[in-house]
């Protein structure tokens, strides 16, 4: 590139890991084995073919067309895959993660990506194998605390409140849980069927090593304006007033 | 809301600052029940189900959630929900010291203790669809409006003696 | 009957999830389960259960209450308090199909017409001859409410509603004319001087001016049984009867021609504009009901116009119900419906403290209501100061994030607040609305998270058409609707915007926002819904305290 992106204004500790979730250069906490990251996702046995919606591009012969031939196709996509799904939530209590930025990390860093943003969920569609690879990449980095965020395919509840006594996100379908090893362990897929086996995912942050790591501003935290009465504006909110000025007065042209 | 002779009742959610486990749960419970001056008591959290209630799982067993007995004032019931906050009436404002301390006691976190109107006295809509004309107006505010009967104990004042029942 | 291999497993259950601390071998409890026992009065209940569970189609609960013993209940969801009243309610208690109140406060409106009377006395005074004085004019209103809830005045053998049915519909009339409002006898008019406070009276009736209007409510039973676009048909129909009865025409002379067309187009007010083909509903539906009317037939700021937060909750609240529950959550959708979406706005106190909290602020800088400069950037410190205020207290009380446990309904809520702050302070509703996008934008970079997917695609093009009232780019609020572009889709939107539409003139203390008419027709007190203090009315409906028109019980046998 001609430039070097900026992706994302602010100086404290939360503009500095917006940036680096933005930007993919997020770093490595753990190492969840590939075999488990399938198994949690649960759209296939480990070691399982993957299932096709059609053949490989290769073999059925692509249209003359400038943009294929500028684009080379994902890895899923020149195989067939049919296109599955993983889905997050993250604890507003100091989650590394936040879903917009799951979802920009997604649109910026990932090829052939589909994301969505909820509030209490964030998902991301790919052709299977490619899914797969992007999840991995984010359980093993430090956008995934294992307490705080978990894969959920449905009954998604529990952004929004208080943590367990054991600092676990609360999960009705309890699909993960804390060990006495002080590990915490997958034990069902992400749709709650249990797992053959459990995964290990490791140990969670510390409530300070999240606090360090997280991407949401918190009053408890890094505050996005300071305080009632002594206001203090992150350059978060400077942008934002600047680009919502710009929006109303463009759309008015009062010149 | 409260008299200058503090007689009327009054209505009261405490909150620890994070859902609570069974044995928790039961331990704050016991303190609140000596404290003593209870009208009528709230458990509110979300739902734990015994299944797994909707998508491709739908229908396997939630064993994590099966047996949560708590034993409270001398009774033992099952918990249907991971306790976030626990809303009660009072029969006076002379409990309330009390009520604080046995939190302090319970609670190895802190929790937030507030006053307002959490119950009714005369049935709402639902309430009348659900019971009819009931006698004792108590249980009213007690229980979601869906949920079935295994969602109210009743905390006796007398021990009695133990019946086990095969579930 | 203890039976002894069981008792072990049990003790084990317990050992296993609590450890030490307990020991069962000592102790001696009864473990109560509501099952079927074999007590008579235990079976008359669960009996009785049955046959409410048949009926009513709904599970019904068996209570058992130990005499003595402490009732200890176990929910997953909470009740909820309408802001600003006492009462308690389930969410159930809230569904609009549940809640009488509710469908009274639609029904009223649906109802409602307004037809102008000067434009038929000039045809009955031009073109017949015939004297109109206040004489006639009382004479014409007694035959009126004869015939407008569905009884004949010209033909025999005629058939006829119950009037037991019907004895919600009446017509008042009103003008901006004193002198001849003072001829009209007492019990056919809506008397403006009465209503209103005195300032407010002298506005509308200078925007009325010397005109004469009839507020139309035809029975409810009607618009239930058809739907609001029987309303102005029903009305002019009886209108014209009662003309030719009145006035000694001949029925079905070229003049009842004019009148009808009066009647029905000419002078005629409806409740809704038209939609377009795809969202087509008959006239006087809830689709092409503007803002600026919402706030105009909500009558709150007639009784408490001191308090402009006060008055443009109460416009949210019926905006959320009306547009979130009824418009968008069944016309458009239906089933299950957006409840909790409305709830929101208007239960447990947090829009309520929220606002008072920005305007407060505002007063405080500002020195009181519509004092601040419409400008762009008291929209941007004000909004700010807002949202950031209620963001904060998501974050210190748990409960709060918990109640509101969606973003769509946290996102609705920071933004009205913010919304009615601005405008109130400005009495401008296009800052308001400025305020409310720029909540939005903020409320997305503190938390990374807003509403549901695509919740807020209306609020990130928003900004760009709030100054332009070019007619393809944008509109004043007022006029604006459930049907205004990026509006039509989604829920968490409607309702608040009528808050902040009502929330410009009431900082204003105007007497109407944007229609006299719509203002005055709604203060007939012959309206069944309380439109003076909705939440309050809400409330009542939830807890079975509320009687809606519309009753078929006396024509059907009993239960």
């Amino acid at each position: 590139m001609a430039y070097t992106p900026q992706f994302y204004p602010g100086s404290t500790s939360v503009g500095i890991n917006r940036r680096k979730h933005m930007s993919g250069n997020v770093e490595k906490l753990r190492d969840i084995p590939e075999a488990d990251v399938v198994a949690v996702m649960g759209h296939r046995a480990p070691g399982a073919d993957y299932s096709s919606t059609h053949p490989p591009l290769k073999e059925m012969g692509e249209p003359d067309c400038p943009i294929r031939q500028i684009v080379a196709p994902t890895a899923g996509a020149a195989a067939g895959d049919r296109v599955r799904y993983s889905q997050w939530t993250d604890s507003m209590y100091f989650a590394p993660s936040i879903p917009y930025f799951r979802s920009y990390w997604g649109a910026i860093n990932c090829k052939g990506c589909d994301p969505g943003t909820l509030s209490g969920r964030q998902i991301i569609e790919a052709r299977e194998r490619d899914i797969e690879d992007y999840t991995k990449a984010q359980y093993d980095s430090e956008m995934t605390d294992v307490a705080l965020c978990s894969m959920r395919g449905c009954t998604v509840h529990g952004h929004s409140l208080r943590l367990e006594e054991n600092g676990m996100q609360f999960d009705m379908l309890a699909r993960t849980e804390l060990g006495s090893d002080g590990n915490v362990y997958g034990v069902k897929d992400q749709v709650g069927i249990p797992l053959d086996k459990k995964v290990n995912l490791g140990k969670p942050m510390s409530e300070a090593e999240a606090k360090k790591r997280t991407t949401i501003f918190r009053f408890d935290g890094v505050p996005m304006g300071g305080k009632v009465g002594a206001r203090q504006f992150d350059e978060a909110i400077e942008m934002t007033h600047h680009m919502w000025e710009r929006r109303s007065k463009w759309g008015y042209r009062p010149e | 809301m409260v008299t200058p002779s503090g007689t009327e009742s009054i209505q009261v959610e405490i909150t620890p600052q994070r859902y609570l486990m069974p044995a928790t749960a039961q331990k704050l419970l016991n303190a609140i029940y000596e404290n003593g001056g209870i009208t009528r008591i709230m458990i509110h959290g979300p739902n734990l189900p015994r299944t797994i209630p909707y998508g491709p799982g739908k229908g396997t067993p939630i064993d994590e959630h099966k047996d949560l007995l708590i034993e409270v004032a001398g009774q033992v019931f099952e918990l249907g929900v991971k306790v976030g906050r626990v809303r009660l009436e009072l029969e006076s404002e002379k409990y309330m010291p009390g009520l604080e301390a046995a939190c302090e006691r319970a609670l190895p976190f802190s929790f937030q203790i507030k006053r307002g109107r959490f119950f009714r006295n005369s049935p709402t809509l639902s309430d009348y669809a659900k019971y009819g004309d009931v006698e004792d107006k108590r249980l009213l505010g007690l229980i979601d409006p869906k949920a079935r009967k295994e969602k109210l104990a009743i905390l006796s004042e007398v021990k009695v003696t133990m019946e086990d029942e095969e579930r | 009957m203890a039976v002894k291999h069981t008792k072990k497993l049990f003790v084990k259950a317990l050992n296993k999830k609590f450890g030490k601390d307990f020991d069962l071998a000592s102790q001696k409890v009864e473990y109560k389960r509501l099952g079927p026992e074999q007590n008579a009065r235990k079976r008359e209940f669960m009996e009785y259960a049955k046959k409410l569970e048949g009926k009513r189609g709904m599970t019904g609960y068996n209570p058992y209450v130990h005499a003595g013993g402490i009732p200890l209940g176990q929910r997953q969801l909470v009740p909820y308090k309408l802001s600003s009243t006492e009462y308690v309610v389930e969410g159930d208690d809230l569904h609009f199909v549940n809640n009488p109140a509710m469908q009274q406060f639609w029904d009223d409106i649906r109802r409602t017409i307004v037809v102008g009377l000067d434009m038929a006395h000039e045809v009955l005074q031009k073109r017949l001859g015939k004297e109109v004085t206040p004489e006639t004019i009382n004479n014409y209103l007694e035959i009126l409410n004869h015939a407008m809830p569905g009884a004949a005045v010209v033909q025999e053998h005629m058939v006829e509603t119950h009037p037991g049915l019907v004895d919600d519909c009446n017509v008042r009339v009103f003008s901006g004319d004193d002198a001849l409002a003072d001829e009209i006898d007492d019990q056919y008019k809506i008397d403006i001087n009465k209503m209103f406070p005195e300032d407010q009276a002298e506005t509308l009736k200078a925007a009325i001016g010397k005109t004469t209007w009839q507020a139309i409510h035809v029975p409810t039973i009607v618009v239930r049984t058809c739907d609001g676009g029987t309303t102005s048909r029903w009305s002019a129909m009886q209108l014209c009867m009662t003309f030719i009865d009145a006035y000694n025409m001949c029925a079905g002379e070229a003049a009842v021609a004019d009148l009808a067309y009066a009647a029905k187009h000419a002078a005629v007010l409806q409740m809704s504009d038209m939609l377009p083909a795809r969202r087509a509903r008959g006239p006087n539906n809830p689709g092409g009901i503007s803002f600026g009317f919402m706030s105009d037939m909500v009558q709150t700021s007639r009784v408490k116009p001191q308090d402009p937060v006060y008055v443009s909750l109460n416009v949210v609240a019926a905006g959320s119900m009306f547009y979130d529950q009824i418009w968008l959550g069944s016309y458009m959708s239906g089933g299950v419906g957006f409840t909790q979406y409305a709830t929101a706005a208007y239960t447990n106190d947090v829009l309520d403290d929220f606002s008072y909290y920005g305007v407060d602020y505002a007063n405080d800088k500002f020195g009181g209501f519509a004092k601040a400069p419409a400008t762009i950037d008291v929209a941007k410190e004000l909004a700010t100061e807002v949202t950031l205020y209620g963001i904060e207290q998501y974050e210190a009380f748990p409960t709060l994030l918990e109640d509101h446990f969606g973003g769509s309904q946290r996102a609705a809520v920071l933004a009205a607040a913010s919304g009615i702050t601005s405008a109130i302070a400005t009495g401008h509703s296009q800052i308001g609305l400025a305020g409310w996008y720029l909540s939005m934008l903020l409320h997305k970079e503190a938390w990374g998270r807003l509403g549901f997917f695509g919740y807020d695609l209306q609020d990130q093009c928003g900004p760009t058409n709030v100054f332009s009232y070019q007619s393809d780019e944008g509109n004043p609020l007022e006029l604006r609707g459930a049907n205004y572009p990026n509006y039509a889709m989604n829920v968490g939107h409607q309702g608040e915007y009528a808050g902040i539409t009502s929330a410009a003139h009431a900082g204003r203390m105007d007497a109407f926002a944007v229609n006299p008419l719509i203002k005055v027709t709604f203060a007939n007190p012959g309206l069944v819904f309380d439109f003076t203090n909705v939440r309050d009315c809400f409330g009542k409906g939830g807890a079975r305290e509320f009687r809606a028109a519309g009753e078929r019980s006396l024509v059907m046998p009993a239960v």
